[in-house]
């Protein structure tokens, strides 16, 4: 393997690696690499599509034939299914066919359960056959919440199965006490997060075709082609050549759809038995029941601080719940040095729909509590809180960042020296907080670049762009290292046709495709400089692609000219680029923080974000417009978890009373505060891109920042979320010298 | 539940009416609303024009012919009369562009002009839009000519996954059809029937802005 020195870091910090690169790869673009289109502003290629209406999502698929399904769902938290019969519905007008997901004498255990799916010819029908379905309730005892599932005598979500699922406890109790022993202060404080659900606006859903010739087709709103194609491979009974998924176009996923879903595998099943294309798409109550969510937590905290700032032990014991599934931990501890640690806790059982992985799981909701307690850490001992962070890290991209940030809000000036000093019954105040995630991508995936003779290039992979923009960043790679624009490559994704690629999950696509995709554009351009090098008499060597040009010793052919130069009966070269191990890196992790002021008006509570700036680093950024996007999406999903969405479980029957767009309240333009998006360019090899993902952690610490800035402007500390101004005023309430 | 009756005729409250450039003078209704749609047992009212060129007549329960001018065009469906004018324009003229993302007229994904004034279409029958004109995300650009706004929300990336952004183009084209000139406070307002999950709204507010010095 070549070792190639290659420049690493940031602004003013960067300093030379030696990297292995395998055999193949291009050098990585170092710090001091000249880019033309790398780390610039490039318009997202599908947007002409997207803002004409003409981009194809599932839910807009409709093939001659296709018939139109919709799903019964358990309206009750917990039931049996006492009698079932659905000849009524079978002999409605316009069904074709009756899928089962449970029958008679099945458990249902959440509201949202899925009980069956009916396809008819008109969607209208469709809905008409659910109401004709006769069906009657064995209703249950239910738990909804974590301190109720916990209550001796609770009642069992899982016959025979406890409903606490504890974890491994980590680190050592007596070290713990021992060092807090020696604390100068000692903080408790207990914090509880909501559930979250995604919402996407697309919800799931699938449409399942077999053609005559023994082939599945389905078109699937998922953020996990290649998932879906062998759980489609599974329930068509088909084998893997057989089975085609596609994911052109989806509406969103932010972590739920990861796999075919029910919705999906009623599709196929009604598809296999109508012989007729199925489309299912939930509806949006369905999609609030059953598509995913982000579980609660109950966090429990102490720890010991020394007068100079430096945490010297930590405590954590933490409670979840993701309704039936498991998999409610949080992240914690991260980011900060807290000495010695123990962590216990698990996740919890409740009569509720599954969760699923949302956008950077575990660290929202542990960071609202982590980043919430060093501020209530450093008001103990009278600290600066962004002081008491730079005593308990050494990572000089967090310091870097921290003073960005801190300049760009004016922590300095700005902010409230004591804690709800300001004049007046509104008061403003700062706060902040910071988020880490740890995602390189890394094998298993594969790009195909291909140029044609014409001077037309492609790259194609089969995963699926839900609106990160992987599209854009594939197109912006391959023409970097072609010498063309973004706008010459065509870019096809969300195919398993294509070339293997990684689910959307932990930030990894873009740093899994990116890097594969330069790879194959690198071995294609050596190609074409062979061709060109024959025909101009110039070395390989000596020859580049730059401007749309191959030139070199005063020798030159445009880029049309030498793809002419390809052999006419291939018409093509193609080339299949595949992503290497990774390699040495600046870091492993991505850095952010965000600062936030708000306003809070004490008298109805109510929390008004004025300004939010959010720093972030992924690595090398790619294209700055698309990066800054995420960041800017992180920060107003994160906002609307702080003040608005949470999900409502009547406690008696596990019913959810705001499955709807009106009553779960999601942030909308008038919520909107200023954001300012400081993308922080990293040099960080690792790949040849050395690039990472972005998609997860900006979402991470606007619930701690935004807590914070509370503080700074009440004195008031709320520690649960969402701060609705019902618990904004509780909290002031609290205040043991409240004046208003 | 999934299934459920519609029974409402509304166009979206409050900023509907503040966006809408003209009300639905100056067009012909006569001979287009001829029959009474019956529907969730809610009888739909035949305009004066109609009432006097003949006695209403019952459309439904069963599909029957329905002309809507959408985008300019003429377009006869054959539907039940409880059919949404969004299901009409998605399941019967393959206009995809407008989405349904609650089907409660609580999200604007649906957004489309009807007379000029911006409608949930899920909300509204499609046999109400009979005799109006109804413009969809589809009819906003001029062949390969993205409208201004449609260039301004790609410039400003005022989308990600794109799924609520036929709706949001169409109701920034309202805000802007009745303010040439609308302040950040205006188009927040003028928008806030519309959810975007992804989070574009500053960069939708950029693109509106952008776009109301150029139409």
């Amino acid at each position: 393997m070549p070792k190639i020195k290659t420049k690493v870091g940031f602004r003013g910090h960067t300093k030379d690696i030696d990297v292995d690169i395998p055999e193949g790869e291009p050098a990585p673009w170092g710090a001091d690499a000249q880019l033309k289109h790398v780390g610039t502003d490039i318009p997202r290629i599908d947007g002409v599509l997207k803002v004409s209406g003409r981009a194809k999502y599932t839910y807009d698929q409709h093939p001659p034939g296709m018939l139109w399904a919709k799903m019964l769902h358990s309206p009750w938290g917990a039931a049996a299914i006492k009698s079932l019969d659905v000849d009524a519905a079978r002999a409605a007008a316009g069904v074709k066919g009756v899928y089962l997901f449970k029958d008679k004498g099945r458990p249902l255990r959440y509201h949202g359960d899925e009980i069956l799916a009916i396809a008819a010819e008109s969607e209208e029908e469709a809905e008409d056959a659910l109401l004709a379905v006769k069906i009657e309730y064995d209703r249950k005892p239910v738990v909804t919440t974590v301190e109720a599932a916990l209550l001796p005598g609770a009642a069992l979500v899982f016959e025979g199965e406890q409903n606490l699922k504890p974890d491994k406890p980590a680190g050592d109790k007596d070290k713990v006490a021992a060092a807090i022993a020696k604390a100068d202060k000692i903080v408790q404080a207990t914090y509880t997060t909501q559930v979250q659900t995604h919402s996407s606006l697309e919800t799931h859903g699938a449409l399942a075709m077999f053609g005559k010739d023994g082939t599945l087709t389905v078109y699937c709103s998922t953020q996990a082609t290649f998932n879906v194609k062998g759980e489609a491979v599974h329930a068509s009974g088909l084998t893997d050549d057989k089975v085609r998924v596609l994911a052109e176009m989806v509406g969103g996923g932010f972590g739920s759809k990861m796999s075919l879903a029910p919705s999906g595998k009623a599709a196929i099943e009604l598809a296999k038995q109508t012989k007729r294309p199925v489309k299912l798409m939930l509806s949006r109550e369905g999609e609030h029941l059953t598509g995913g969510n982000r579980p609660s937590s109950v966090q429990s905290m102490k720890a010991g601080v020394a007068k100079d700032g430096k945490i010297l032990g930590f405590m954590l014991e933490s409670h979840g719940s993701g309704g039936v599934t498991g998999g409610a931990g949080v992240a914690n501890p991260v980011i900060y040095q807290v000495g010695e640690k123990h962590k216990s806790g698990g996740s919890v059982y409740t009569n509720a729909g599954p969760a699923a992985a949302m956008r950077a799981p575990g660290h929202p909701q542990g960071i609202f509590a982590l980043d919430s307690f060093l501020d209530e850490l450093a008001h103990a001992i009278g600290m600066d809180p962004l002081e008491l962070r730079r005593k308990n890290t050494e990572d000089e991209v967090y310091l870097a960042q921290w003073e960005l940030g801190a300049a760009k809000i004016g922590w300095k000036e700005r902010r409230n020296k004591i804690p709800g000093a300001g004049a007046g019954t509104v008061k403003r105040g700062i706060g902040m907080a910071s988020s880490l995630w740890r995602q390189m991508g890394g094998p298993g995936t594969e790009v195909d670049v291909v140029i044609h003779r014409d001077g037309t290039v492609e790259a194609k992979n089969g995963a699926q762009d839900i609106g990160t923009g992987t599209r854009t960043l594939m197109a912006t790679i391959v023409a970097e290292e072609l010498g063309l624009s973004p706008s010459q490559i065509k870019i096809s994704l969300g195919d398993t046709r294509w070339p293997i690629g990684p689910a959307s999950g932990g930030s990894k696509t873009a740093p899994s495709i990116g890097p594969a995709a330069r790879t194959g554009a690198y071995q294609a351009k050596l190609k074409l400089l062979a061709l060109a090098s024959a025909r101009l008499k110039v070395p390989v060597a000596d020859l580049r692609m730059e401007g749309g040009l191959v030139a070199g010793r005063g020798q030159r052919l445009t880029f049309a000219e030498a793809c002419a130069l390809i052999d006419k009966k291939d018409g093509a070269l193609t080339v299949r680029g595949v992503r290497a191990k990774n390699y040495d890196a600046y870091t492993t992790t991505s850095h952010g923080c965000m600062f936030a002021e708000v306003e809070v008006d004490t008298e109805s509570g109510a929390v008004r974000p004025i300004k939010l700036v959010t720093v972030q680093d992924a690595g090398r950024i790619i294209d700055k417009l698309l990066f800054e996007s995420q960041m800017i999406g992180g920060a107003i999903q994160g906002i609307s978890y702080t003040l608005h969405e949470q999900r409502l479980l009547d406690p008696h029957y596990g019913v959810q009373m705001n499955a709807d767009m009106s009553t779960y309240k999601i942030a909308g333009p008038m919520e909107m505060p200023e954001i300012v998006p400081i993308a922080f360019d990293v040099s960080n090899a690792g790949n040849n891109c050395g690039m990472m993902g972005v998609g997860e952690p900006p979402n991470i610490p606007t619930a701690a920042a935004i807590g914070n800035a509370i503080f700074n402007a009440t004195g008031a500390r709320v520690r649960s979320l969402p701060i609705t101004p019902d618990r904004m005023l509780a909290a002031l309430g609290a205040r043991p010298s409240r004046r208003i | 539940m999934a299934s459920k009756t519609k029974s409402k005729t509304s166009s979206r409250s409050g900023s509907a009416k503040a966006v809408s450039r003209k009300g639905p003078t100056g067009l012909s209704r006569r001979g287009f609303m001829q029959g009474v749609g019956v529907a969730g047992g809610v009888a739909l009212v035949a305009t004066e024009d109609a009432r006097a060129a003949a006695a209403p007549k019952t459309r439904g329960p069963k599909r029957a012919p329905v002309t809507l001018n959408v985008n300019g065009k003429d377009r006869t469906v054959t539907i039940e009369p409880r059919v949404t004018l969004l299901r009409a324009l998605r399941n019967h003229m393959d206009l995809t562009g407008a989405k349904e993302g609650c089907d409660r007229g609580g999200c604007g994904a649906c957004s489309v002009q009807v007379d000029g004034a911006l409608v949930a279409s899920c909300m509204m029958l499609a046999v109400d839009a009979v005799g109006k004109k109804v413009l969809t995300i589809e009819g906003l650009a001029k062949g390969d000519q993205l409208h201004p706004i449609q260039e301004a929300f790609v410039k400003h990336d005022a989308l990600q996954c794109g799924f609520c952004t036929p709706g949001m183009v169409m109701a920034c084209k309202a805000l802007l059809d009745g303010n040439k000139n609308p302040t950040l406070a205006q188009i927040k307002k003028g928008l806030s029937g519309n959810i975007c999950r992804c989070g574009t709204y500053t960069r939708i507010f950029a693109a509106v802005d952008t776009a109301a010095k150029q139409v």
